[in-house]
């Protein structure tokens, strides 16, 4: 309980931040941007492929961008996936400027059905293997690589960036069902590479 | 407790577990399923090895090492709050409308129709030998493209045609063979000076100094863009009226009148069917589409009289998904088809017989002028890729005007250009009228009175929307600047004069915006928000809305 009343006086402090920022108080912009910077800067290194400069170049106008719309913030939600989004929203801008592709940034092939394997993923398991929770870690880091940068960015705003689902439907502006979606296609798409390594491993005994 | 898990309860939190997201109780109700269930834990081993995964992968992202100094750059560049002066704030400008019910809203970005048929916004033309003066503006000059997949948010308002000066009509000459069983039309409660709730008007003809017709829409699927209904109109001394029943699902976005009384009103019927609407009598009645090209959707009709005009239709998407269209002509209640030379037609002004100028867009995105004459097309000028012309307005048989832009960007509509092409009864020549700087577009009211517009865009990253921040007045080659009606007008749509009034009351047709303030939680959108059509005039040297 200490832990959620913690949590909700963090949230509160943000907000009162935003309504702050909003009046025009640059430093309260600097309060935000202290800690928010660096998450930004992690986000953005995956999304633009470690160019730092272009990393630079994305966080002044994201922070500008923030700086604007902060007036139009609603305190309903987290502010950290309003931080996000305007990431997140700059971040397809960026991709649609380079490629002039209105699908965005989907890899070739990111939306092609994958096969069901023909058995059942978890019979491919030892017990000793996923009691762990160490499946093939090398095979998976290599599935990771190679889901298109939509289902990914699903995976990394959970993990890397502490997202719930609803989070992440708010910082990618889709609906539940459509984030949920794509982690139901990435857990197929990491399971056909772990089938696909399992049945590699059987071949080479 | 609770009640015990099922594997689909478990299955929707294992990811959030396996990234450390749940509470203590959804933690400990995870676990006590997992513990029995050999599916789920592995499901959660997935999901423990990917949070894993990602760990590792965390190890190569360099640390953040310019924080302080991206600071220092970010506050220099941080625009003082109530001093952008360059993008007016909507919200602001509330204050300084004039204060009136607004419609219920709407988003302003809808997405392309869902029917089969892409309905581009058209333009306008005006046919000489009757003094019939039109105007027409789409709601955005977004870039038409030949990929329309690129063009995922379609503007749909189409402000239509405008119409000043009798014509010696002969009614029911264009009814067409079958008319079907057709709604009574009954008058609906007039609502003064503003539109019915929600409806924004998408066609509008003037017939008289004081009296016009309209169609208009009703749309609340901001997601489809697709109407719940449509409607004809009736606009007179500030009053509206609907006539007739709305009709459901149906986009009605173009008319047309050959006189006060008589006139047609085009659409489609979201099958991708076309659908027009024979007025008559203060009534109207479904009538069947020439049967030359069964297909298409009717796009826009130029009638030049009663009994002879021209209609536009797109054709069927076809394997490129594009729309083209195709040219009729009407005469003494038949149609033919006539080749034009065009991928897409934008305007098409009747001057005689039998003989019209058509303008479009090619595939390459230049444009061309195109002389219609005894049933054969010739290009007469074909412009630079890069631009648009995309609208006609003749005021004499010698004295034609085409009127488009110059895109230097794709789908930024504050870096264009006027281009403007006159017609002196020899040969067409392009034309500098030397607009006050920052002009974009050049539309005529008269021979000898135009109107230009800058626009301003609504985002200092985002161009594709823009309001209008100035608008000049040419009379006798002198510019002067007017003050604007609202300040948060997306366009204007000047209906043009008639030839013999050169100094009455001018209307117009504009677009304007009203913020939400949930529309936009991010910095692309903040101003961008919901657009509203009014009919303006113009007297006195002021815009105002009710003309008085």
């Amino acid at each position: 309980m200490a832990e959620m009343a913690e949590m909700a006086e963090m949230a509160d402090d943000e907000r009162t931040l935003l309504v702050r920022i909003a009046s025009g108080d640059e430093e309260a912009l600097h309060t935000l941007y202290t800690p928010y910077r660096p998450r930004i800067w992690r986000y953005l290194w995956r999304r633009l492929d470690g160019n730092s400069a272009a990393i630079e170049d994305a966080l002044q106008e994201i922070w500008l961008a923030i700086w604007r719309a902060a007036p139009g913030y609603r305190p309903q939600g987290q502010v950290a996936a309003w931080v996000f989004q305007i990431a997140h929203h700059h971040v397809c801008h960026i991709w649609r400027d380079r490629q002039r592709r209105p699908e965005g940034y989907l890899a070739p092939g990111a939306l092609d059905p994958i096969e069901e394997t023909s058995q059942p993923a978890y019979a491919l398991l030892t017990e000793e293997s996923h009691e762990d929770g160490v499946l093939d870690r090398l095979a998976f880091a290599d599935a990771l690589r190679r889901l298109s940068s939509q289902h990914r960015e699903v995976l990394e705003l959970v993990f890397h960036h502490g997202f719930s689902l609803a989070e992440v439907a708010q910082v990618l502006d889709i609906p539940l069902g459509t984030v949920k979606s794509r982690v139901s296609y990435a857990r197929r798409a990491l399971v056909k590479a772990l089938a696909d390594a399992t049945s590699l491993e059987e071949t080479k005994l | 407790v609770s009640a015990e898990m099922t594997c689909a309860d478990c299955a929707d939190l294992l990811l959030e577990y396996a990234a450390g997201q749940l509470s203590a109780l959804e933690r400990e109700r995870v676990e006590r399923h997992v513990a029995t269930c050999y599916r789920c834990r592995y499901e959660l081993a997935i999901w423990k090895t990917t949070s894993a995964a990602f760990e590792q992968e965390q190890l190569p992202i360099p640390p953040d090492t310019h924080a302080e100094a991206g600071w220092s750059r970010l506050a220099d560049r941080l625009p003082a709050r109530g001093r952008r002066a360059s993008v007016p704030l909507i919200r602001d400008l509330i204050g300084e409308v004039p204060r009136m019910k607004r419609p219920d809203l709407r988003t302003i970005e809808l997405n392309s129709a869902p029917n089969d048929v892409v309905r581009y916004p058209h333009s306008p033309r005006y046919s000489t030998d009757h003094q019939r003066l039109q105007s027409s503006r789409h709601t955005s000059t977004r870039r038409w493209s030949p990929a329309p997949s690129a063009v995922a948010a379609l503007l749909v308002v189409v402000l239509g045609a405008g119409l000043f000066g009798m014509l010696s009509a002969r009614r029911g000459s264009l009814q067409g063979p079958a008319a079907r069983n057709s709604p009574t039309a009954s008058v609906q409660p007039v609502i003064k000076g503003i539109l019915p709730p929600g409806v924004e008007v998408t066609a509008f003809v003037r017939t008289s100094a004081d009296e016009g017709w309209a169609t208009g829409v009703v749309i609340t699927n901001t997601l489809t863009g697709w109407p719940d209904k449509s409607m004809i109109l009736h606009y007179t001394s500030g009053h509206w009226e609907q006539v007739g029943d709305a009709q459901p699902s149906t986009y009605l976005d173009s008319l047309e009148m050959a006189s006060g009384a008589e006139g047609w009103a085009l659409g489609s019927d979201g099958q991708g069917h076309g659908v027009m609407l024979h007025i008559t009598g203060g009534t109207w009645q479904h009538t069947s589409l020439p049967a030359a090209i069964p297909q298409g959707a009717p796009l826009f009709l130029r009638m030049r009289t009663a009994d002879e005009g021209w209609l536009v239709m797109s054709n069927p998407k076809g394997a490129t998904g594009v729309a083209s269209t195709s040219l009729l002509r009407y005469s003494n209640g038949k149609w033919s088809l006539v080749q034009v030379p065009l991928f897409y037609i934008t305007d098409v002004a009747p001057v005689a017989t039998g003989e019209a100028w058509a303008v479009g867009r090619n595939r390459d995105n230049s444009s061309s002028l195109v002389h219609v004459k005894a049933g054969t097309a010739s290009v007469t000028l074909t412009t630079s890729r890069g631009t648009d012309l995309d609208r006609l307005r003749a005021f004499a048989s010698a004295d034609v005007w085409a009127e488009g832009t110059q895109h230097p960007v794709d789908n930024d509509d504050i870096h264009n250009t006027p281009l403007l092409y006159h017609y002196d009864g020899s040969g067409w020549q392009p034309t500098d009228l030397h607009a006050p700087s920052g002009a974009q577009q050049i539309q005529f009211a008269a021979t000898g009175e135009a109107w230009a517009f800058a626009s301003v865009s609504l985002s200092s990253t985002d161009h594709s929307n823009s309001v209008i921040q100035s608008i000049y007045h040419s009379h006798a080659n002198q510019w002067e600047a007017v003050s604007l009606p609202y300040r948060d007008l997306m366009s204007l749509s000047i209906i043009a004069r008639a030839a013999g009034d050169p100094t009455g009351d001018l209307w117009a047709i504009g677009m304007y915006l009203v913020s939400t303030p949930t529309t936009s939680t991010n910095g692309e959108t903040t101003y961008a928000g919901i657009g509203h059509t009014v009919l303006l005039h113009y007297t006195n040297g002021t815009w105002t809305e009710y003309g008085r």
